[in-house]
């Protein structure tokens, strides 16, 4: 396994038009998501994580405003204002929606939506059927859920459904926002292993956002903490998970119920500063329980220790 | 797929009461407008046996009895076909109401036929520039063509067209009016059939300004309900999910998006059709063309209550029929839906 880069963002910002004026809600980001990893980005909503994950799928609405620099499997799709996706979408990279189940056309059948989807990029000799059929196998379906509506399938045969169409035009990145939130507490389990599963076996580089720090935990091998449009912390899971740097990751972790345990569940107060009225500084400085005066001032993404960076000005020296 | 035999029946007989129920209402509320259609059935009698020649007209149309026993019979006669004479033309009300339909609706038909695919364009067109100049052009282009008032616009067509020399008074030329063999009612049609091009084209240039002055409407309505619903369904998640398969745009606004549209617009157009028959009235009467509503302006100050009748239920029909064609679009495009 070659280790290259699959997403890489220098300074990447997006926004929208809000009162002739642009809000930025994702601010000058820089990723790296190495290629057949998964990489988690978590936060509370409204913290910019759907936005960039449509970004890197190409989903932005026609009313975006881009700036920076982004690039996908070697293929630059934002550079300044302009962005250019095709040829991306689909063969590159396809996104696995909030809800998977609203992500199916309910007037179609299964097959044949997995037909339409192999049959334009592989054109129709490449016998479309038959690889529905695999992709079916593939997420453990039934093969009769090729003639079944949506509708006549069960939610979490639904999810399935809507991975393996996801996977039809064979991408190399698969955009996964919050795929499990519309999930019961098992069959999220089952979904994100299947998830990482169908990853691993045909090496594909996985963005998992989620807000819901204990699955990102079992599934993803790099964690990047999201907080009003810019990127907190970041690094390998392990490191991120066992050694929480940022204040709000800390609180985050704590928020976490345990099984037995019989702590009081902490909440973090407050929420999210909406991006009219980002505060000046250090964007967590106002739910901040250790802020000082330095906060003040933005803080920067610095290294802590290999493969582990945080924004704060805690780690400054 | 999802219609059964019971929903038929069930539309036939919801059919037969929504009939029964116009027939009452309109029975009733002639029954209780001024105006006495004895007096006219009689022919306007004057002088001084004309009491008695109303009496006796009175007693011919059986308005003598009670009012129940009145309507008993007139629906009876009604549904077992017999629709009797119109009190004012004193001819058939059948085949009255059957002339005038044809014409209403070969009218219809072609003012439809142009108006549906230019709104459908209109209304895409603009939803997929949502928010562009283009997009507010055909806006509001959209709302002034379905305000416009028709009558007005078709005066303005008559007079343009007949200062040109262009004849399109009338439904046919008089003299082609006797060699014209009717079968089907509509001239178009039945012109062909005969293989007469020259009074085809004659039906044809009389036929296109009152259709254009009738589609000015629906066109402007198919293309607002068009760009509001597919505007909302280029939103579902769905359609996004498509763009991001990779799917080409056309695929992702006509095999998707649009798709869920089509009962919608079925039912929206169907509706638009409706309205348009009684709209029809003006542009008919403006170009002097035979045709269901003008048919009802000459009945109603007659109380000419079995020719009112059977052209309400004629237009209550289009109704049904327009509701039942969406209901059953709706079972075949939408699987989650069955006519039961």
């Amino acid at each position: 396994m070659v280790l290259e880069a699959s997403i890489k963002s220098i300074d990447l910002s997006i926004g929208y038009e809000y009162d002739y004026e642009v809000l930025w809600v994702v601010n000058s980001i820089n990723i790296f998501v190495w290629r057949n990893t998964t990489y988690c980005i978590i936060g509370e909503s409204g913290c910019g994580k759907s936005t960039l994950g449509n970004a890197i799928a190409g989903l932005l609405p026609t009313y975006a405003y881009t700036n920076g620099y982004l690039e996908v499997e070697e293929r630059v799709v934002v550079r300044g204002d302009e962005t250019n996706y095709n040829g991306v979408r689909g063969r590159i990279v396809t996104r696995i929606p909030q809800d998977p189940s609203s992500a199916l056309n309910p007037y179609v059948t299964i097959g044949e939506q997995l037909v339409k989807v192999i049959k334009h990029h592989y054109g129709a000799g490449g016998n479309p059927l038959g690889k529905a059929r695999e992709l079916l196998k593939l997420v453990k379906l039934p093969l009769e859920v090729i003639d079944y509506y949506p509708h006549e399938l069960s939610g979490g045969m639904k999810q399935r459904a809507a991975i393996a169409l996801a996977l039809a035009p064979t991408p190399k990145v698969i955009v996964a926002d919050e795929p499990t939130s519309s999930l019961d507490a098992y069959l999220r389990g089952v979904v994100a292993g299947l998830l990482k599963r169908v990853q691993r076996e045909l090496n594909l580089t996985l963005v998992f956002i989620t807000h819901d720090i204990a699955l990102a935990s079992t599934i993803c091998d790099y964690i990047a903490v999201m907080y009003a449009g810019t990127i907190v912390e970041e690094g390998a899971a392990c490191k991120v998970l066992r050694n929480p740097l940022h204040p709000y990751t800390q609180l985050l972790l704590k928020a976490i119920p345990k099984l037995g345990s019989r702590e009081i569940l902490s909440t973090i107060p407050g929420s999210p500063p909406s991006p009219t009225s980002y505060p000046e500084g250090c964007r967590f400085r106002p739910r901040c329980p250790v802020g000082f005066n330095e906060c003040y001032k933005a803080p920067k993404l610095i290294e802590f220790e290999p493969q582990h960076k945080v924004s704060c000005w805690r780690y400054a020296q | 797929m999802g219609v059964t035999l019971s929903y038929v029946v069930k539309r036939i007989i919801f059919s037969i009461a929504i009939v029964l129920g116009i027939s009452i209402i309109t029975y009733v509320f002639i029954y209780l407008a001024p105006g006495d259609p004895a007096y006219v059935w009689a022919g306007r009698p004057r002088g001084p046996l004309a009491s008695e020649a109303i009496a006796k007209a009175r007693v011919e149309l059986g308005l003598d009895q009670p009012i129940y026993v009145q309507f008993l019979l007139h629906v009876l006669r009604f549904f077992s076909g017999n629709w009797g004479l119109s009190i004012r033309f004193k001819q058939s009300v059948f085949s009255l109401v059957m002339r005038n339909f044809a014409s209403t609706l070969e009218l219809l038909l072609v003012s439809f036929i142009t108006s549906i695919p230019v709104g459908l364009f209109l209304g895409i067109y603009s939803s997929l520039y949502r928010g562009s100049r283009v997009d507010a052009a055909i806006n509001s282009l959209s709302i002034v063509l379905s305000n416009t008032p028709r009558f007005w616009i078709g005066l303005a067509m008559l007079l343009a067209f007949t200062s040109l020399n262009v004849p399109t008074y009338g439904r046919i030329s008089d003299s082609f009016r006797g060699e014209l063999v009717e079968r089907v009612g509509l001239y178009l049609v039945d012109s062909l059939l005969q293989g007469r091009l020259d009074i085809f084209l004659d039906v044809f240039t009389r036929i296109i300004p009152p259709a254009l002055a009738l589609s000015l409407y629906p066109i402007g309505a198919i293309a607002r309900v068009t760009r509001i619903s597919l505007s909302e369904a280029l939103q579902e998640e769905f359609v996004r999910e498509a763009v991001s398969l990779g799917l080409p745009r056309k695929t992702v606004v006509y095999g998707y998006a649009l798709r869920g549209l089509i009962p919608s617009l079925v039912q929206a157009t169907g509706l638009f059709f409706s309205y348009s028959l009684i709209d029809a009235m003006a542009v008919e009467y403006v170009f002097g063309r035979e045709g269901l509503g003008s048919l009802l302006v000459k009945a109603i100050p007659a109380n000419d209550f079995p020719l009112i009748t059977a052209a309400l239920v004629i237009v209550t029909l289009v109704y049904v029929v327009t509701n039942t064609a969406a209901d059953i679009v709706q079972a075949l495009v939408n699987p989650r839906v069955t006519m039961q």
